[in-house]
C-alpha cells in the first residue's frame, strides 16, 4: 500500500530524514514512535506531500512521487496521492467557520463535486460513526478537543481514503478525552483501514498496532511487532527511549 | 438653508458621484489588493519585488500627486482620460496598495494548519483559498478594511481638482454661483458625515455577522 524508498528530507543544512525506507501492507496498522526531533512527524508529512522530499521516492496505491520530478509534475502527483490518503493533525485543524457537518462535507462538495443534499447524508452517517451526530450544527469552537478530533477523523474519512495518517492525534487532548478518540481509531483499525500513526500512546500501540517503528535522528532504528519492540528491544537506543517513556 | 434646499438635487448628484467613486475604487482596489497580497505571499522573487515596489511607491507619494499623474501626466504619453475614469483608476490603484497590506496581514493571521488540512482533503490551492482561507481572513480584515473604506469616502474629495463633480466640486460650483460660502460647505460636511456614519453602521453589522458564525 505504501512504499517509501530512501526518503531524504532537509531543512536548510539539517538533514531530518536520512534515507528512510518503509513498506506498509494494506490493512496494516503501523505506529511510529521516537523522541522529538527524530523525524517521525516529518516522515509522516512527507508521505502525503505536506513536505517536499529531497531524495528518494514514495508510492501510495498507484501513485508515485519522486524527488527528481519537475515541480509541476510533483505537485500534480501529490494531489493524486492525496486522493488516497487522509490526514489527522495534532491540532485538529478543523475549519472554524463551518459547523461539524460543514467540515465533514466540505471535501465532498469542493473536491468531489457531490450535491449538497447527497453530501449531507454521507456526512451525517460519518458523524454518527464517530458518535457526534447530535453535534452536527455546532461550530468547532463549542466542541471539546476530543469531539473536534473525532469530527476531523470523520472529515478525512468522507474522502474515502485508502490510508489514514495520524500525527500525534491525542497529544493536544486532556487525558480524559484521549480514550474517545482512540476508541474511534480502534474501530477504524478493526474495519481494516490501513493506518500510519505517529504517537506516544504506547497502550494503543500494544493493543491495536501490527507493527511498531522506532525512529531516531532521521533513521528507522528498529521495527517489529509491539511485543518485540516493547518487551524485547534489541537496540540500546530503543531501550533507553522506552525506559524513559514507559514507567 | 434657503439657499441649500433648492439646490438639493445638485448636491445629491454630487453625493451620488462621491459614493460611486468610493464603491468602484473600493471594488477594484479590493481585487488589486487581493492579487498583490497573494503575489507577495506566494509569488516568485520577481513578482514579490514588483508587488513590494508598487506598495512602496503608492504609500510613499501623496494621493493628489497620483491623481495628477494619471489625469494631467498621461496625456503627455498620448493617454487622455475622462475625469471620472481618471478618478476611478487613480483611486483604485491607490486603495489597492493599502488594502494589499491589510489583506496580507489577515491572510498571515490564518493558521498554517488550515491550508494543510484543506490540501489534505485534496483541494487545489485556489479552492483552499476560496473556501477556507479567505473566509477566515475576511473576518480579520473587515475592521481595518472598513476604516480604509470610510477614509476613501472622504478622500474622494481630492478628485474635485480634476473637475469630477463629486460632492466637494458641487459645493464649489454652488458657492461661485450664489457667492455664499458657509451654507454649502456645512451642507456637504453633513452629507459626508451621514454617509460615513451609514457605512460604519453597515460595516459594524457585517463584522458582527462574521464573528457570529464562529459560535453556535
Amino acid at each position: 500500500m505504501i512504499k517509501a524508498e530512501k526518503v531524504v528530507k532537509r531543512f536548510g543544512k539539517l538533514e531530518v530524514l536520512k534515507g528512510v525506507s518503509l513498506n506498509i501492507d494494506p490493512k496494516e496498522v503501523v505506529v511510529i514512535i521516537g523522541p522529538s526531533g527524530s523525524g517521525k512527524t516529518t516522515f509522516l508529512r512527507c508521505l502525503n506531500g505536506l513536505e517536499k522530499i529531497d531524495g528518494g521516492t514514495i508510492q501510495i496505491g498507484d501513485t508515485e512521487i519522486d524527488s527528481n520530478s519537475t515541480h509541476k509534475e510533483y505537485n500534480r502527483r501529490v494531489r493524486e496521492l492525496r486522493k488516497n490518503t487522509g490526514m489527522v493533525f495534532q491540532n485538529f485543524n478543523l475549519f472554524p467557520h463551518m459547523t461539524a457537518l460543514g467540515n465533514v462535507i466540505e471535501g465532498l462538495i469542493t473536491v468531489k463535486k457531490i450535491q449538497k443534499s447527497e453530501a449531507e447524508k454521507i456526512g451525517e452517517k460519518l458523524l454518527k460513526k464517530v458518535g457526534l451526530l447530535e453535534k452536527r450544527d455546532m461550530y468547532p469552537a463549542s466542541l471539546s478537543g476530543g469531539q473536534q478530533q473525532r469530527v476531523a477523523i470523520a472529515r478525512s474519512l468522507a474522502m474515502e481514503p485508502k490510508v489514514m495518517m495520524f500525527d500525534e492525534p491525542t497529544s493536544a487532548l486532556d487525558p480524559e478525552l484521549v480514550g474517545e478518540v482512540l476508541g474511534v481509531m480502534k474501530n477504524l483499525a478493526e474495519e481494516g483501514m490501513t493506518m500510519v500513526m505517529v504517537s506516544h500512546e504506547m497502550g494503543f500501540a500494544k493493543e491495536v498496532a501490527h507493527r511498531v517503528i522506532f525512529m531516531d535522528e532521521g533513521n528507522i532504528v528498529e521495527q517489529g511487532s509491539p511485543s518485540e519492540i516493547f518487551n524485547n528491544p534489541t537496540m540500546d537506543r530503543t531501550k533507553r527511549f522506552l525506559s524513559k517513556v514507559i514507567k | 438653508m434657503n439657499l441649500v434646499v433648492p439646490e438639493i438635487f445638485f448636491l445629491l448628484k454630487g453625493a451620488y458621484y462621491t459614493l460611486l467613486i468610493t464603491v468602484v475604487s473600493m471594488t477594484f482596489g479590493l481585487i488589486i489588493g487581493l492579487f498583490v497580497a497573494i503575489a507577495r505571499l506566494t509569488g516568485n522573487r520577481i513578482l514579490v519585488s514588483l508587488a513590494k515596489i508598487y506598495v512602496s511607491i503608492i504609500r510613499g507619494t501623496p494621493l493628489l500627486v497620483q491623481v495628477f499623474i494619471i489625469y494631467f501626466g498621461l496625456p503627455d504619453w498620448g493617454i487622455t482620460l475622462e475625469p471620472l475614469t481618471a478618478a476611478f483608476i487613480s483611486l483604485s490603484i491607490n486603495i489597492g496598495a493599502y488594502l494589499s497590506e491589510t489583506i496580507r496581514g489577515s491572510l498571515l493571521a490564518v493558521p498554517k494548519g488550515q491550508m494543510e488540512a484543506a490540501m489534505c482533503l485534496g483541494m487545489t490551492y485556489w479552492q483552499a483559498m476560496k473556501r477556507v482561507i479567505l473566509p477566515q481572513a475576511a473576518r480579520v480584515a473587515i475592521a481595518p478594511m472598513g476604516n480604509t473604506f470610510i477614509g476613501m469616502l472622504k478622500e474622494t474629495s481630492l478628485v474635485s481638482v480634476i473637475t469630477v463633480t463629486e460632492l466637494l466640486r458641487v459645493s464649489q460650483l454652488l458657492i461661485s454661483k450664489h457667492l455664499v460660502v458657509m451654507p454649502f460647505y456645512i451642507a456637504i460636511a453633513i452629507m459626508y458625515w451621514l454617509m460615513s456614519t451609514m457605512f460604519s453602521f453597515i460595516l459594524g453589522s457585517i463584522e458582527e455577522k462574521l464573528s457570529k458564525s464562529y459560535s453556535s
